[in-house]
């Protein structure tokens, strides 16, 4: 997965597409998530901004690492990040309701 | 092809700027932005000329080509409409498809005709050699090679004529349409940048310069450059689908979600207005990934629906890489991984809009739980796989995404021992068509 993410970030996307469908680093601080890694995904969904920057799964994943890592201030600060790109949602997308929850501490 | 329904919005045009003065020199189609190409055609057609220019300039394809064919009807004698017809039946330049075989022929015919006719300026006769540089040997050249001949022989005439502000601009585009995926320094993009920039202080209102300046900033370390002619081109062209839906390329690179969803919703309403099909699915699937940043999925929804309504497309691989990936983004944005399983492969011949599905659906399978599913999606990728490399020249791909997902859900239960890296997946991205088109 990470050598699938280096490869994507040494090459750009083809014009006919917005974006990747998913960013290749995003799925990997997923999975590292999984593994119970919270730190070394931080460090993947932080890197993942920076080609690929405001993405509500991005902030998700990076409130949820820091969280588990213990960087509550950062947790909270990526929460409200998500809130606020999310201030128009149609939809109850359920990241948004444990946001709503940690971003109040 | 509809030539009279495709030129009803043109008309309209023409109707509304009817009033513009006769002597101005640059384009009055005042909905398509400012363009002075001075040519020997017979004057009565030269707003019609440069408003043709105006619609190449933003990629215009249908309307464009009527408009220069019936500017060559008007005054039989005007050689240099042969060059517009052929550069819009280039189609995209930047896209890396190129032009159709059957527009090839028809964009031949077209230099042929404008070689007979004989235009009366050399400058003229080398705009459309320059356009024949392109379709020379077209069969028997890749894209890449055609996009190369191309950007010389524009240098050639933007070095004899320096003075000629459209032989830069031109030669800044075909620049920039030959930067590969590969190059990380951007050279082609920031040399047409720098040439545009200082096109861009002169006219302001030029489609062609803000347009082709955005594609030249297209790229995540360089995007927040191209933010000034993001803003602006819509307002220079808003009767050009293209030129509604272009400065979304900048917005999606920053992160400007509503900017990019009110921009394509405007163009995909332009593009169904205007008859370009293609154009309007390219804009649903920009506006649906922005309405998922938002969580507008309810919103997100509905654009994939309404743009699954309109009819059309062509055999290119713009409409096709939009239905496949709607409907992938609707999923993986959500994280709806069950309704992955639902998700169905379009059976286009283009491997990597399948593989959009297949990815897709694979990663869902997995994370939610279903592994024999999603080692049979996987398997499906690697035969794509290989069908992208028999047909494309890669630069390089990822293979290792989904296999992950499969070990590390495979692990759980089958307490796995050494895995096997063997299930790799090509990833749902898209390498550029070099070699062939199949339309």
């Amino acid at each position: 997965m990470r050598a699938a993410a280096d490869l994507e970030d040494r090459n750009e996307k083809h014009i006919v597409t917005p974006a990747r469908i998913v960013p290749a680093r995003e799925l990997l601080g997923d999975m590292l998530l999984e593994l119970k890694q919270p730190a070394a995904a931080l460090r993947e969904f932080e890197a993942s901004q920076q080609r690929e920057p405001n993405r509500f799964r991005n902030y998700f994943g990076s409130a949820r690492a820091a969280e588990m890592a213990g960087d509550r201030a950062k947790a909270t600060a990526y929460y409200r990040k998500l809130l606020e790109l999310a201030r128009d949602a149609d939809s109850p997308r359920p990241e948004l309701a444990t946001a709503r929850t940690l971003a109040q501490r | 092809m509809k030539p009279m329904l495709r030129s009803l919005p043109l008309l309209a045009a023409v109707a509304l700027n009817a009033p513009a003065f006769a002597d101005e020199s640059h384009a009055h189609g005042g909905h398509l932005g400012k363009v002075s190409f001075p040519t020997s055609c017979d004057p009565k057609v030269q707003p019609a000329f440069e408003r043709a220019v105006a619609m190449l300039h933003s990629f215009w394809y249908s309307a464009g080509e009527q408009a220069f064919r019936d500017v060559l009807r008007d005054d039989p004698g005007c050689a240099i409409a042969t060059w517009g017809i052929a550069s819009i039946l280039m189609s995209n330049p930047l896209a890396g498809q190129g032009a159709s075989p059957k527009g090839a022929e028809s964009a031949q015919a077209a230099l042929d005709e404008g070689r007979r006719i004989g235009a009366k300026t050399a400058r003229e006769r080398d705009y459309i050699e320059a356009a024949a540089a392109y379709y020379q040997d077209f069969a028997k050249r890749s894209e890449r090679e055609r996009q190369v001949a191309r950007a010389r022989a524009y240098e050639t005439v933007a070095q004899r004529y320096p003075d000629d502000d459209e032989a830069q601009i031109f030669m800044a585009l075909y620049t920039a349409a030959t930067q590969t995926q590969a190059d990380q320094t951007y050279a082609a993009y920031l040399k047409a940048a720098a040439i545009l920039e200082e096109q861009f202080r002169k006219y302001p209102d030029h489609p062609g310069v803000a347009h082709y300046l955005i594609h030249s900033y297209d790229a995540p370390p360089i995007a927040d450059k191209g933010l000034v002619a993001a803003r602006r081109y819509a307002g220079i062209a808003p009767d050009a689908p293209h030129a509604l839906h272009m400065p979304s390329h900048i917005f999606t690179r920053v992160g400007a979600w509503q900017e990019s969803a009110a921009t394509n919703l405007r163009s995909r309403e332009a593009a169904r207005a205007g008859n370009e099909p293609d154009e309007a699915y390219h804009a649903s699937d920009y506006l649906v990934y922005a309405y998922l940043q938002l969580a507008r999925d309810a919103e997100a929804r509905r654009a994939i629906d309404e743009a699954m309504k309109v009819p059309g497309i062509s055999p290119r691989f713009v409409a096709p890489y939009a239905i496949a990936a709607m409907p992938a983004r609707y999923v993986f944005e959500r994280g709806a991984w069950s309704e992955a399983a639902a998700l169905r492969p379009l059976g286009s011949n283009y491997p990597f809009v399948e593989a959009i599905t297949y990815f897709a659906r694979s990663v869902g399978e997995a994370r939610s739980g279903d592994l024999a599913a999603a080692r049979r999606d996987a398997e499906q990728l690697q035969v794509l796989q290989a069908a992208l490399a028999a047909a494309t020249t890669a630069t390089g791909r990822p293979r290792s995404r989904c296999s992950g997902w499969r070990r590390r859900r495979g692990s759980r239960s089958a307490k796995a021992g050494p895995t096997r890296r063997s299930g790799r997946c090509a990833p749902p991205r898209i390498w550029r068509i070099a070699t062939r088109s199949t339309s």
